[in-house]
């Protein structure tokens, strides 16, 4: 495909000419090969997830709860062989479904999803769409002894603007600038308006974990900003548990109840497990997925002992008790539409328990955590009750509160002997450790559980099962 | 925005003043490379362990396109072109249905070198092959939906949009069918040194697990096939005519 010359005479000319377009033609072919080869060159790094993956040994797993049970499910998808050794006679740890006569069906434990961008929402969400009950609603404020609304938290001139400034500090709890110190002096210092502190303890500490005073700014700041999974809340019309339960069957099978484990022993060649009951275990690995309170108490003994850091985490992130108390009504003496009363100086929040059945009673669920649970917990239960029944009186002087309980039941965590507590909380000193908490050890020992979520969303049930899914990768690349 | 807008029109109306350009209307596919994005797949999947349909790896997409060639020199032609296409990836189960779509929008501006053609006085070539060197940027927007709902990130609905640029280099062959009708056979990749969709992982992972990437360095294989369209003919097709109006005479 040459092409047309005119005359003879430029042939020298035309030959120069040829080679030059020769070279060029070759150099300009090469250019975009040249540009391509970079990216296959750049491309050679294999990335997949599950590069190095190649495990396929045996996996102790202690405690059953939900990140135990969920990473038990994946090793067992993977091929892997595993026993989960858990101590009490069942299995859930902190997720307890209960069907309690005159109460009705219940969650006495972790009772909301929270957010719709969570491994837990989408487990829910394969049951269908309407296994989930969005938490709707109005809250209400227990406020200068009153009930009040929102619009009078933000708008009411006695609190010098106090209450949209409250709602503004917890917008922004994600962004704080300041030094590490209590969330209490935090505000005491912004200053916040004195009436609101039981509201900013329901709001924030209470919901966490703990009290005012306890819950360190740097921590909550962490988890404030890592949290992720979405605003919004959702209940199960189901049980949680037999969510888990269907979900992740083959873990099931593979749960010994009753079987304390109080020593671990690894090595490079494996670990062994001993129970409180003289039993031994062997494996190749071991994740420990059992709460921080355990942990805290030295109730495992490790053999070496755990790394310094490991132990100053252990230290460092505090976890306080716990008490959900159930009530039903013979009626309703709340508003319509309420979903919570926040502010209580006995019990900073309760919910509405939501109706799952039309013959259920009206109820209301009484949540509080830390030292206020601590100091409530040491009471007779008739002394509980009727402090709370008072402050509910209180709040709703114009209905005769006492008289239409029909019921009442308290499930206070701290009792559970393999438990202890709620669940952790951003801690003051606590910042930065849930990362160390998490580490494994040696590459034999594994830990996964709320506690050791580092993302934002620890003491949630997503927070445990993305715990447990983080120690399975690490398991699989050991 | 404004300065690319300008730069574009300039030289769209440069091209239509001369009388070599041509259009050209494109269709093809394109492949991509997505590392990063396809590790936060399988993270989903791995984590998923109750689904039965994994959800599959973006991998490819059909491409449509529309561009025009303008000579510069001799040899030498500037090639802007438009394509779009979109990544998808869609799993079904029993109660989820899930659809990842990856919406990507280029803008090319690229030199097309006809290597056989320099120095030449006059060209006459049926098929002609070409080099194309350039850069561009894209619009890229993903979109994940859960049952038909596009999901939430921290209480917005996630849906974001992001402009990164690329390099272009590829092969091509031009074929004249007639004096105003061709083909146009192009194969080209994109390079993206990096390509960031915030808050991916979160979006379709439900959290942001360590190891997962939000920015992912992306390489685009294309293979496009279309009708080029040369608006007016040039004095050599006039000289054609003329030639073959001459041979029709004599013969009879």
């Amino acid at each position: 495909m040459a092409g047309w010359v005119g005359s003879k005479n430029k042939l020298s000319y035309l030959s120069l000419m040829e080679n030059r377009r020769v070279h060029l033609k070759k150099l300009m072919l090469g250019a975009p090969l040249a540009v391509s080869s970079l990216g296959w060159l750049s491309n050679c790094k294999k990335e997949d997830l599950l590069d190095g993956a190649n495990f396929n040994g045996k996996v102790l797993i202690i405690g059953a709860g939900a990140s135990g049970v969920y990473a038990a499910e994946l090793l067992l998808r993977k091929g892997v062989d595993v026993q989960i050794l858990e101590a009490s006679s069942r299995a859930g740890g902190r997720i307890q479904s209960a069907d309690i006569p005159g109460i009705g069906k219940l969650e006495l434990g972790a009772e909301f999803i929270h957010g719709s961008r969570s491994i837990f929402y989408d487990m829910a969400l394969s049951q269908g769409a309407d296994s989930l009950m969005p938490d709707e609603g109005e809250d209400l404020y227990w406020l200068e002894n009153q009930i009040r609304d929102e619009k009078y938290m933000r708008e009411s001139p006695t609190l010098n603007g106090g209450g949209q400034t409250l709602f503004q500090i917890v917008d922004s709890l994600g962004s704080y600038p300041g030094g590490d110190q209590s969330l209490l002096q935090y505000l005491t210092d912004f200053p916040l308006e004195q009436p609101l502190f039981p509201i900013a303890n329901a709001l924030i500490a209470n919901d966490y974990g703990s009290d005012l005073a306890s819950i360190g700014m740097f921590a909550l700041r962490d988890a404030e900003a890592g949290f992720s999974s979405g605003l919004e809340n959702y209940r199960l019309k189901q049980s949680i548990w037999s969510l888990f339960e269907k979900k992740c069957p083959n873990a099931l099978s593979k749960i010994l109840f009753n079987q304390e484990v109080v020593q671990v022993n690894y090595s490079s060649s494996g670990v062994s497990v001993e129970t409180a009951g003289g039993a031994v275990y062997n494996a190749d690995r071991v994740l420990i997925t059992v709460p921080l309170t355990i942990l805290r108490a030295n109730r495992i003994a490790f053999e070496p002992a755990l790394p310094a850091e490991k132990q100053n985490a252990i230290n460092n992130i505090k976890m306080d008790g716990g008490s959900k108390y159930f009530m039903r009504f013979s009626g309703p003496f709340w508003p319509d539409d309420t979903a919570s009363i926040i502010g209580g100086q006995v019990i900073p929040e309760y919910w509405v328990i939501p109706e799952k059945d039309v013959n259920e009673a009206p109820g209301l669920t009484a949540f509080v955590t830390g030292p206020l649970q601590e100091q409530l917990r040491v009471l007779p239960e008739i002394e509980q009750r009727n402090l709370i029944l008072a402050e509910l009186a209180a709040m709703f002087p114009s209905e005769n509160v006492v008289s239409a309980l029909t019921s009442f039941y308290v499930k206070d965590w701290s009792a559970e002997p393999f438990i202890g507590g709620a669940y952790s909380y951003p801690s003051l000193l606590s910042a930065g450790q849930r990362e160390p908490l998490a580490a494994p050890v040696s590459d034999r020992v594994f830990f996964a559980g709320e506690a050791t979520n580092f993302n934002g969303h620890q003491g949630t049930v997503h927070g445990a099962m993305e715990s447990g899914y983080r120690a399975v990768l690490e398991i699989l690349k050991s | 925005m404004k300065i690319r807008i300008l730069v574009s029109c300039l030289l769209l109306g440069a091209s239509l003043l001369n009388a070599q350009n041509h259009w050209d209307f494109l269709g093809g596919i394109q492949t991509m490379n997505a590392k990063a994005w396809n590790r936060t797949i399988q993270a989903y999947n791995f984590s998923r362990v109750w689904q039965s349909e994994p959800m599959p790896e973006i991998r490819s997409s059909m491409t449509a396109g529309i561009g025009f060639n303008g000579v510069l020199l001799r040899g030498v032609y500037i090639s802007p072109q438009l394509q779009y296409g979109s990544f998808r990836s869609y799993s079904e189960q029993e109660s989820v249905n899930t659809l990842l779509r990856l919406r990507w929008a280029s803008g090319i501006v690229a030199f097309d070198l006809f290597p056989l053609e320099f120095g030449l006085d006059t060209v006459r070539y049926r098929f002609r092959p070409f080099i194309r060197l350039g850069a561009g940027a894209s619009l890229v927007m993903p979109r994940y939906l859960q049952n038909d709902s596009l999901v939430s990130v921290n209480g917005a609905v996630w849906q974001p949009m992001v402009w990164p640029f690329f390099a272009h280099a590829g092969l091509g062959l031009r074929v004249s069918l007639n004096h105003s009708l061709g083909l146009v056979l192009l194969a080209s990749h994109h390079f993206f040194p990096e390509v960031v969709l915030p808050d991916y992982s979160i979006a379709i992972n439900g959290n942001a697990l360590p190891d997962l990437n939000d920015a992912d360095r992306i390489h685009q294989w294309n293979v496009q096939l279309g009708l080029s369209l040369r608006l007016h003919p040039t004095e050599e097709d006039e000289e054609k005519k003329e030639e073959n109006k001459k041979l029709k005479r004599r013969r009879f």
